[in-house]
C-alpha cells in the first residue's frame, strides 16, 4: 500500500480525508508543517497533500525543507487559496487542488501523482529550489533551523 | 459680483498652504519647485527635491513605471495622473495620486508642468483590506465544505458497499455543519455590528455550567484523532480540560450566545497553540459573577496589543494571516455579546507562553445567604 501524508492544520479536513482514503492508501496525518517534517524524517512517504495557510511551518516552509534536505516527495498542494494556480506553479510542486474539492477528483490526482513513480526524474522539480527562497517569507528562514537534528 | 483679483503674495499663501502637494517643472522636465505642503510631507529641503531629487522618495518598486510615464507624457505634451507609494518624514511610505498638467508660459508657447498631489493612502488601505477580507471569507467558507464533502464522500461509499455506516461520521458530519451556520452567523453578526445595529439577544434564565460542559464536550470530540495515524504528534495534542463545581451556576442571558462566546474562546485557544498543549476551562463564582476562564499554552500576545484584542479585524503582530487565517471578527463579536450581559471580557497572556480570556457575568442567583447584605426599598 502506498503511503501518503495529509498536511492540514484543520482536524477535520484530517479526518475526513482519512476516511475517505484509508481504505486505498497507507493515511499519516500531520497537523501543521513541522509535524510533517517530522513524519517525513521518520519514514518514507510517496506523495503529500499539502495545505498551504497553517501555524508554525506554512506549505511553503514544508516544501522549502524538503528541498534543502534533498527529499523528492510528489505533492499535491490542497489550499482555499484564491490563486492557487499561480502559487502552485511559483513554487513548482507536481500538482494542485483548489479547497472545496470534489473527493473523485482529489482521488484521481493522487493516483496520477503515484502512477508517475519515483519522484525526481519529474520536471518542476529541479529548479523550483529557487522560486522558493524568493516567493518565502523570509521570517522562516530562521524556524527552519530548529529541525537540524 | 466680479471677484476681486488675489493679490500676488496671495495667490503664493494660497499655494504654498494648500493642502494638495504641488510641484512644478521647466522645459527640461525637471522639478524646479515644491510648495510648502509637498516639503512638509517629505520632511526633505527644497534643495534635495529639485531636478530629479524628488524621485528618491518615490517607493523603489514604484519609481521606473512613474518616470516612464511621466517622461513620456512629458514628451507628447499630454497631462498625466500616476500612483505611488512616497516616503513621508517619518519613513512610511504612503499612496498618493499625482496629476501633472502642462502649461503655457506668459508667450503662449509650452513652459513646463504643474503638479497636484493627493495623499489617499487610507483609501487605498481600506480597499487592499477589504480585498484581503473577501479572499479571507472565501478561505473559510471552502474549509468546513472540504471536509463535509469529504464526510458525505466516504459515507455514500460505505452505504453502496453495503458496510454500516458509521454514527461517529454522522455526528461529525453535522458538527462541521453547525460550524458552517456558526461561520456565516458570525458574518452576519459582524455586518450587523459595522452598520451600528445591536445583535439579537433573548435573554432567559439559564445555566452557564452546563453551556460550558456542553461547548468542552464537542471540541474534546473534535480534536480527537486516531493516535496510530499521527505518528510524532503526541505531544503537539490537545488536552480540554474542565474544571467545574457540580452547583448549578444560573445567570439571566443568551443561551446561543453564550455557548457562541465559549466556543469563539476555546477555538481561539486551540487555534494560537498549534503545538497542543492543555486547554484549561475553569468556572467558579467570584462574589456577584459567576466567572470562567479559558487557558492555552500557546504562541500568547505581546503585552502592548492586549487591549486591541476584540478590536475588529485586529490580528496581533506574532500571528500573520498566512499561517493564521481567520477574519478578525470572532473576539468583536464576543466582546459585544458579554457586554450586553452586563459582562466583562478581558484577557492576560506571556508571549510564547500561553494566552488565558476571561469572561465575568452577573449571577442571578443570591449566593448563600448572608453572602450579601439585604437590599433596602427605597
Amino acid at each position: 500500500m502506498k503511503r501518503v501524508l495529509i498536511v492540514d492544520d484543520d482536524p477535520d479536513i484530517l479526518t475526513s480525508l482519512d476516511m475517505l482514503l484509508r481504505d486505498t492508501y497507507d493515511v499519516v496525518l500531520a497537523v501543521h508543517g513541522e509535524a510533517a517534517i517530522d513524519a517525513i524524517l521518520e519514514q518514507s512517504f510517496d506523495a503529500i497533500v499539502l495545505d498551504l495557510m497553517m501555524p508554525v511551518l506554512d506549505g511553503v516552509g514544508v516544501l522549502r525543507e524538503l528541498r534543502a534536505r534533498g527529499l523528492h516527495v510528489p505533492v499535491l498542494l490542497a489550499s482555499a487559496s484564491h490563486d492557487l494556480a499561480i502559487q502552485a506553479r511559483a513554487l513548482a510542486t507536481e500538482d494542485f487542488i483548489e479547497k472545496p474539492f470534489d473527493p473523485d477528483l482529489l482521488e484521481a490526482k493522487l493516483a496520477r501523482l503515484l502512477e508517475r513513480g519515483p519522484p525526481g526524474s519529474g520536471s518542476g522539480t529541479g529548479s523550483g529550489s529557487n522560486v522558493i527562497q524568493s516567493t518565502s517569507p523570509s521570517s522562516h528562514g530562521s524556524k527552519a533551523q530548529s529541525f537540524q537534528p | 459680483m466680479e471677484p476681486t483679483p488675489l493679490p500676488p503674495g496671495q495667490y503664493r499663501m494660497l499655494v504654498e498652504h494648500s493642502p494638495m502637494m504641488l510641484w512644478r517643472a521647466g522645459l527640461d522636465a525637471k522639478c524646479d519647485y515644491f510648495n510648502e505642503t509637498w516639503l512638509a510631507f517629505t520632511g526633505r529641503t527644497l534643495d534635495q527635491e529639485l531636478g530629479d531629487g524628488w524621485m528618491a522618495g518615490v517607493h523603489p518598486d514604484d519609481v521606473g513605471r512613474c518616470v516612464e510615464l511621466y517622461l513620456s507624457s512629458f514628451a507628447r505634451r499630454e497631462s498625466f495622473e500616476m500612483e505611488y507609494r512616497l516616503r513621508r518624514y517619518d519613513g512610511a511610505y504612503r499612496y498618493i495620486v499625482d496629476r501633472g498638467v502642462p502649461f503655457n508660459g506668459e508667450d503662449g508657447a509650452f513652459g513646463g508642468y504643474i503638479g497636484s498631489c493627493v495623499d489617499m493612502h487610507e483609501r487605498r488601505e481600506a480597499e487592499r483590506q477589504k480585498a484581503a477580507f473577501l479572499s479571507m471569507i472565501a478561505h473559510e467558507l471552502r474549509t468546513p465544505l472540504t471536509s463535509m464533502r469529504a464526510y458525505i464522500e466516504s459515507l455514500r461509499r460505505r452505504v453502496s458497499r453495503g458496510q454500516p455506516t458509521q454514527f461517529e461520521s454522522l455526528e461529525r458530519l453535522a458538527t462541521q455543519l453547525s460550524r458552517f451556520s456558526e461561520l456565516v452567523g458570525e458574518m452576519n453578526d459582524a455586518a450587523r455590528l459595522e452598520a451600528g445595529r445591536p445583535l439579537p439577544i433573548d435573554v432567559a434564565a439559564i445555566d452557564i455550567a452546563v453551556i460550558a460542559r456542553e461547548v468542552v464536550g464537542r471540541f474534546v470530540e473534535r480534536l480527537r484523532f486516531d493516535p496510530a495515524r499521527t505518528p510524532g504528534a503526541g505531544d503537539r495534542r490537545h488536552a480540554v480540560v474542565l474544571e467545574c463545581a457540580a452547583a448549578p451556576a444560573p445567570v439571566q442571558g443568551d443561551r446561543r450566545r453564550l455557548d457562541q462566546v465559549l466556543s469563539s474562546l476555546i477555538d481561539n485557544a486551540v487555534k494560537y497553540s498549534p503545538d497542543g498543549g492543555a486547554i484549561r476551562i475553569t468556572l467558579a463564582r467570584r462574589g456577584d459573577e459567576h466567572a470562567v476562564s479559558i487557558s492555552d499554552e500557546g504562541i500568547g500576545v505581546p503585552s502592548a496589543e492586549l487591549p486591541s484584542l476584540g478590536r475588529p479585524f485586529f490580528r496581533t503582530s506574532n500571528a500573520s494571516s498566512r499561517n493564521y487565517p481567520g477574519l478578525g471578527l470572532r473576539l468583536a463579536v464576543a466582546r459585544e455579546i458579554v457586554g450586553r450581559h452586563g459582562g466583562r471580557l478581558w484577557f492576560e497572556s506571556k508571549l510564547g507562553q500561553g494566552t488565558t480570556a476571561h469572561l465575568a457575568l452577573p449571577a442571578s442567583d443570591r449566593g448563600p445567604a448572608g453572602d450579601r447584605p439585604p437590599e433596602r426599598a427605597s
